[in-house]
């Protein structure tokens, strides 16, 4: 029967369009993951593929796409090693999926696609936690069952158009078994173990920060320095005033001219009884993305971060024995004090200077302290206007300062606070740099900060006679660190998506192995002790245990009494009467074998099918019951 | 058992060249026949009932009687009667034409209701009783009774409880108009038909009955669908009463029957559905208000309903 209409849709093209998708999924998936170059030719072997598919007129000859097919599979083995096992693989996967489209397509072509869309999605979730997996994996499940349905009816009439409201209704059932399975995931969601961080990472080099915070400052190195946007970490907790939004995480105190490190002279101090802060207490729940370094991030001046194996030192900083490799999340208690009153300092550390420092430094910092308080000359000296912020066109030279200073005139926070700790320093006043985040992005819905990698900052602690005070040189305005650049509809669904992901990662990632192990135990308890739970909590034992279960069984039972159980008899006719029907005869109820049979047209049906019914009659009218041999012969007749 | 359907399908071919256009109620006789049972055909004067009766007798090589009845029939009519013998001194016996083995009686709406019982009697125990002595009827035993279906005046029709007692009721109609040429050519074959040789004997006969009634084997599946007819009739909103037991009984008979007729030694749904038509409508009761619609049609349709076991 071929169904031929202009108002009908043809199922080969929604299939073909379905299929594109499920390979476009598959790419999307792991496309973040992978290289460039493969990329590139999965979008143009599929435009390729899509095109001939489009025009129908030309298809490359099979053996040599699977030719080619296999040489894909033995180069991406070759490139396979132990400490990179994913990334390769799904490469491979990947030329072989753009291979898959170039063919001209049947049953098992598409079957195929789907299968290889389906192991990039796996091979993704191996590479990464994100929520765009469960995503893609919905859209994926969706698309592959209506796809699969609608390939049966391709298979069974390859130029069969259907009508789109059927096709509508087609999708909607589809639909249905994603939907149907999500109560089973949720149930595997309680049961299963989980990481929290990708699985094969350790196997991966893991993609990490590429810029942003760094354990040193150095300067002159490079010239210029992209923004990026990835989040670092977000910081649940109440709004408080942009002015106190520093983010501390390390303290710099060594500069040797070109580059700031931390030594351990000053962490020393494990012992901070001596350190007074006063102020409002600020609680914060920080969940701190992976990144390549041991230093965790708190709201300036974290007091108290409550997680295992933390290291607190003496200048308040906090680290982890090795690197951020997950994703963690901690409790943390700040204080917004103003200064940190140290009594004891190493004085001689903290005005450390680097030997080939130039004159003119010393000259220009004498002449800007003269018979002026120190601190607010220079602070008002480097923010006055003089010198501008910028990332671009960093002065890269052996003397990064003087350039700087006397040169450029323009630099990133690093060269503000760098000229301000070591003009200090000049001028005998202690001082350190001190790397961590400023500002953030607060989300209302979520209630929480987001700090994306680049509001990396570096400021300038002073020790004056309050105690340490933080001192920010850098000219930029809060605005860059705190709001976003542009206040378009697509920074607010970025912004959107981000809480989402927050909320996956809130609670789905850092549903931990010991929170399962808790639950299980408490339904192990509560099974353990029936009698306990009757006496103790009848109506809840009614609510949870016996109504489901009433309603479970009689649903049982329902499902019993309607579909019956089938005797071997009863299946045997039913595959007859089955078989008969595809040759377009229905047996009325009320219609016995025989007059079932007399009513077939074609001789030699009619002859075959009144062989069956005798054989079966022959048993079945006469309550004798059939063999397995019996049944079999009979099977066999209805070939 | 040895099923002798061919023999029985030689029958029906044999006869079929004495009566033209009737196979089919020569079939559904030899069913009514072979059930045990007795066959009551309504059907207008002149249409072969009596070739009919006759041919079966033949074929079969059995005797063969015959009762016209008329309102001032009597029963001793019948069933015969005593008569005094002057040479022994004593009342001798005169069985009446119903100790034969094949037994036609023509118009039995005309007889009175004391000799229409008198007869029914004799169908129902297969003996008579005259003046106190007991005869047995001769085996086997097969009543062909016909009434006129239009004539009502100075007739009495059968009540129901008695049309019971038939096992089928048939009619035969009209023959096709090509037989009609045949017998308009060739002229009535009754002559021809007193002559034939009998094709089986009356050992033959009574142990192919006893085999159908014996050893054709009824599943409870098929019991299962008879009782759904059964229940149906009795619950049909078309009738006021619905198949009696006896009523039951003759459907499965003449199932096991017509079974055999097929060869089978076994009994299929059809062969209830097939004979139902014959087998129920004089037995159940019609609602005034449906008494003028087709009967036949009304039972075909209340077993169109009825799921069959497979």
């Amino acid at each position: 029967m071929v169904l031929k209409s202009s108002s009908n849709i043809k199922i080969e093209h929604i299939v073909k369009i379905i299929t594109y998708t499920i390979g476009l999924i598959g790419f999307l998936s792991v496309f973040k993951h992978i290289s460039f170059i493969y990329s590139s030719i999965f979008v143009v072997l599929s435009f390729l593929a899509a095109y001939f598919d489009y025009k129908k007129s030309f298809y490359i000859p099979r053996w040599f796409l699977n030719i080619t097919a296999i040489v894909v599979i033995l180069l991406s083995l070759f490139r396979l090693s132990l400490d990179n096992l994913v990334v390769p693989a799904v490469e491979g996967l990947l030329i072989l999926l753009s291979i898959k489209f170039l063919e001209e397509k049947k049953f098992r072509d598409y079957m195929q696609i789907y299968l290889i869309s389906l192991f990039l999605l796996s091979g993704s979730a191996l590479l990464t936690i994100d929520i765009e997996f469960s995503i893609y994996f919905l859209i994926m499940i969706f698309m592959m069952s209506l796809s699969i349905v609608l390939l049966t009816y391709y298979s069974q009439e390859p130029d069969l158009g259907l009508p789109k409201s059927t096709i509508i209704k087609i999708a909607l059932k589809s639909l249905l078994i994603p939907l149907i399975s999500m109560p089973m995931t949720l149930f595997l969601f309680i049961m299963l173990p989980r990481t929290s961080y990708p699985f094969f990472n350790f196997l991966n080099r893991a993609e990490k920060a590429k810029t942003g915070f760094t354990d040193n400052v150095r300067l002159g190195s490079v010239s210029g320095i992209q923004e990026d946007a990835t989040a670092i970490f977000r910081a649940h907790m109440e709004k408080i005033d942009e002015r106190h939004l520093y983010w501390r995480g390390i303290v710099l105190d060594y500069f040797d001219g070109a580059s700031w490190k931390s030594t351990d002279r000053i962490r020393r101090g494990d012992e901070i009884s001596t350190l007074i802060l006063k102020g409002e207490k600020v609680r914060q729940t920080i969940y701190l993305e992976p990144y390549e370094h041991r230093y965790v991030f708190a709201l300036d001046k974290p007091y108290l971060i409550t997680l295992k194996d933390i290291r607190k030192y003496g200048d308040l900083t906090f680290s982890l024995p090795k690197e951020v490799d997950k994703r963690i999340r901690y409790d943390v208690v700040s204080i917004l004090s103003d200064a940190i009153s140290e009594i004891d300092i190493d004085k001689e550390g903290y005005l450390q200077l680097p030997e080939n420092i130039s004159p003119e430094i010393i000259r220009l910092v004498k002449k800007i302290t003269e018979q002026k308080e120190v601190v607010k000359s220079i602070l008002s000296f480097l923010k006055g206007g003089n010198y501008k912020y910028s990332l671009q066109n960093l002065p890269v030279s052996k003397t990064p300062l003087d350039d700087f200073l006397f040169k450029h005139k323009s630099g990133n926070c690093e060269y503000f606070a760098s000229a301000m700790a070591v003009m200090l320093r000049i001028s005998g006043v202690p001082a350190r740099l001190v790397g961590g985040y400023r500002g953030g992005y607060y989300n209302d819905i979520g209630k929480y900060y987001l700090v994306p990698q680049k509001n990396a900052h570096v400021w300038v602690e002073a020790y004056t006679d309050k105690g340490w005070i933080r001192l920010d040189p850098t000219p930029a305005s809060i605005e860059g660190f705190v709001s976003p650049h542009r206040r378009d509809i697509l920074f607010k669904i970025r912004l959107i998506l981000d809480t989402i992901n927050y909320y996956w990662n809130a609670f789905v990632i850092s549903y931990d192995f010991e929170k399962q192990l808790s639950l299980f135990h408490k339904i192990q308890s509560g099974i353990r002790k029936p009698e306990i739970k009757l006496f103790i909590d009848k109506e809840k034992l009614i609510k949870y245990l016996v109504i489901p279960a009433v309603l479970s069984l009689s649903v049982f039972m329902l499902y019993v009494l309607i579909s019956g159980r089938k005797t071997k008899e009863e299946r045997l006719i039913a595959l007859f009467l089955k078989k008969m029907e595809r040759h377009g005869y229905k047996k009325g109820k009320s219609e016995g074998l025989e007059e079932f049979v007399a009513g077939i047209k074609e001789e030699d049906l009619k002859q075959s099918a009144y062989r069956f019914v005798e054989e079966f009659e022959k048993h079945y009218y006469k309550d004798r019951r059939f063999t397995k041999e019996e049944i079999k012969r009979l099977k066999s007749m209805l070939k | 058992m040895e099923i002798r359907s061919n023999r029985i399908d030689y029958i029906i071919e044999s006869l079929s060249k004495y009566l033209q256009g009737k196979t089919r109620a020569l079939k559904l006789s030899l069913a009514a026949f072979f059930s045990k049972g007795h066959l009551l055909i309504e059907d207008l004067p002149g249409l072969g009932k009596t070739t009919l009766a006759i041919g079966i007798a033949k074929a079969l090589g059995l005797s063969f009687g015959r009762i016209q009845c008329t309102s001032d029939l009597l029963p001793t009519d019948i069933t015969g009667l005593s008569i005094y013998s002057k040479t022994t001194g004593e009342f001798e016996f005169h069985p009446g034409p119903i100790f034969n083995n094949i037994v036609l009686v023509d118009e039995i709406n005309r007889a009175t209701p004391k000799t229409q019982s008198a007869l029914l009697e004799a169908m129902g125990e297969e003996q008579v009783t005259i003046e106190g002595r007991t005869y047995k009827l001769p085996k086997p035993f097969f009543v062909i009774a016909t009434q006129n279906p239009v004539e009502h005046f100075g007739t009495f029709p059968l009540p129901e409880s008695q049309l019971d007692r038939f096992i089928m009721k048939i009619s035969i109609g009209y023959p096709s108009s090509d037989s009609e040429r045949e017998i308009l050519r060739g002229g009535s074959k009754r002559e021809e038909l007193y002559s034939i040789e009998p094709i089986m004997n009356r050992d033959e006969v009574l142990q192919i009955q006893g085999d159908i009634r014996s050893n054709t084997y009824i599943s409870d599946r098929i019991l299962d669908y008879a009782l759904k007819i059964i229940e149906a009739t009795r619950s049909s909103k078309y009738l006021n009463a619905g198949l009696s037991t006896r009523g039951a009984l003759a459907l499965t008979y003449t199932a096991k029957t017509n079974a055999y007729f097929h060869g089978r030694d076994f009994v299929i749904p059809e062969d209830i559905k097939e004979l139902a038509e014959y087998t129920i409508p004089h037995r159940v009761m019609f609602k005034e208000e449906y008494e003028n619609l087709n009967k036949k049609e009304i039972i075909k349709s209340l077993i169109e309903e009825i799921e069959v076991p497979a």
